[in-house]
């Protein structure tokens, strides 16, 4: 990736910005935040918009890195002018910059929202998407809000570390009118919602007491020509609590994606994906 | 919710019996709670697992901040299971909401000391409320704003600066 050149004094970073009309109700001087530990720090900068955590990389030396170590992702690739076009090839030279920058480091949460891509975006998404997975996420939530289909490649969809997993606004293209089998694994969900989703998911794991838990499809058709009462169906699916062995009974049972679950299991996905 | 009575950690609430720990703050004030409240603290669940007499010591949180973070415990604690997506789920978390944004109306120097009772105790409910409201008041700042709200000094060189700039010009055009 290629750096543009200097453009900014880092001082004058937020120069410009407007105030924010939140945490009126607290003391504005004093405190001790800069006391907390490090640990601390970098959770309160995972609730952050992720540039805006970046961007707190200036304020002193302490706070150079810690970004890189917030336990939240928060990206949004949605441009305020509803009309703008293009918006998440705006955002790749930040969002690739930043998952470069912040490697591989676990993930406790990670948001990814976006609206108005093209074709060729789907590959970014799907190398953002996948490489939030290799930080070992546990609760993920992947939005789509334009609800025109993002297809996300690399099915089974498998991870021994989400414990919450939200899928908004996701389709399959690569099999025509009948979508192809999608399947979710995993030994840690506790959440799962897929929402005006166009897959045929099925999620794989087993109850406590041995039974396999499905979950068929969801609803379909999305966009467009979808009734509204369909558009407006939300499924949520609560997941048990999943035993690591359930997963290796599961593999057991099953074919191809066995054999992927079973590298996932013994290699660690990280190291399956990256 | 009213407090529990003390009766050798049993005490009726709600007409019902339940059971209660004394929690003992750093300056020795002793808190009667209920056991289900308390046991929002992971730390205070595992001392609770492991017994002892005479109540549970908290030597890294004083009288006023334990006061508060039982509040939280409590109001939380309180809040049954109903039945995903009625509406009495709906107005129970608008009321939980109510109730967090009410907690966190405190001055800086005593949400940092919520901060770290949530951290030492292990309540992650509260510890995530807590740490939100600080990435709150950052949004929207800029990194002057930002340091003189919370008092930090500004250490870069200007050649460390320069190269920062550098950087990150990358990422902040």
């Amino acid at each position: 990736m290629v750096l543009g050149p200097c453009s900014a004094d880092a001082r004058h970073m937020f120069d410009g910005m407007p105030m924010g009309e939140s945490g009126k109700n607290v003391a504005m001087s004093g405190g001790s935040i800069d006391a907390l530990p490090d640990d601390i720090l970098e959770h309160i900068l995972g609730f952050l918009p992720a540039p805006e955590a970046v961007r707190t990389c200036v304020m002193a030396r302490r706070w150079r890195n810690l970004w890189k170590h917030g336990t939240g992702l928060r990206i949004t690739c949605i441009a305020d002018d509803v009309e703008a076009m293009e918006t998440v090839k705006e955002h790749q030279k930040f969002g690739d910059h930043l998952l470069r920058l912040r490697g591989h480091t676990p993930l406790e949460t990670c948001y990814l929202r976006f609206s108005n891509f093209y074709d060729d975006d789907d590959a970014l998404l799907n190398r953002w998407f996948w490489h939030v997975v290799t930080c070992r996420v546990r609760m993920f939530r992947l939005e789509n809000i334009c609800l025109d289909g993002f297809d996300l490649e690399g099915m089974p969809l498998i991870s021994q570390h989400w414990m919450s997993l939200d899928l908004i606004g996701l389709c399959d293209f690569s099999s025509g009118p009948s979508p192809k089998h999608t399947e979710i694994s995993s030994v840690s969900l506790k959440h799962l919602a897929i929402t005006y989703c166009d897959l045929a998911i099925e999620f794989s794991a087993l109850m406590p007491r041995g039974g396999r838990q499905h979950v068929g499809r969801p609803h379909r058709p999305v966009a467009g020509d979808a009734d509204p009462a369909l558009l407006q169906a939300d499924s949520t699916f609560p997941c048990p609590d999943l035993q690591p062995s359930c997963l290796e009974q599961l593999m057991r049972e099953r074919g191809t994606a066995r054999a992927v679950a079973a590298r996932a299991l013994g290699a660690g996905v990280d190291e399956l994906r990256s | 919710m009213a407090a529990a009575d003390s009766c050798d950690g049993i005490s009726t609430s709600g007409g019902g019996w339940e059971k209660t720990v004394t929690l003992v703050s750093s300056d020795d004030a002793r808190f009667e709670v209920r056991e289900a409240a308390a046991s929002l603290s992971q730390t205070v669940r595992r001392m609770i697992r492991a017994g002892g007499d005479g109540g549970i010591p908290l030597p890294k949180v004083d009288a006023r901040t334990l006061s508060t973070v039982l509040e939280y415990c409590n109001k939380h604690a309180a809040v049954p299971a109903p039945a995903p997506e009625s509406s009495s789920a709906e107005a129970a978390a608008v009321d939980l909401e109510w109730f967090d944004k009410e907690l966190m109306h405190v001055d800086l120097a005593t949400l940092c000391s919520l901060i770290r009772a949530a951290d030492y105790l292990e309540v992650a409910g509260l510890l995530d409320l807590t740490c939100k409201t600080v990435a709150d008041m950052i949004k929207s700042k800029t990194a002057e704003e930002i340091r003189q709200m919370f008092g930090i000094q500004n250490d870069f060189t200007p050649e460390e600066e320069e190269q920062l700039s550098r950087e990150n010009a990358g990422v902040f055009e």
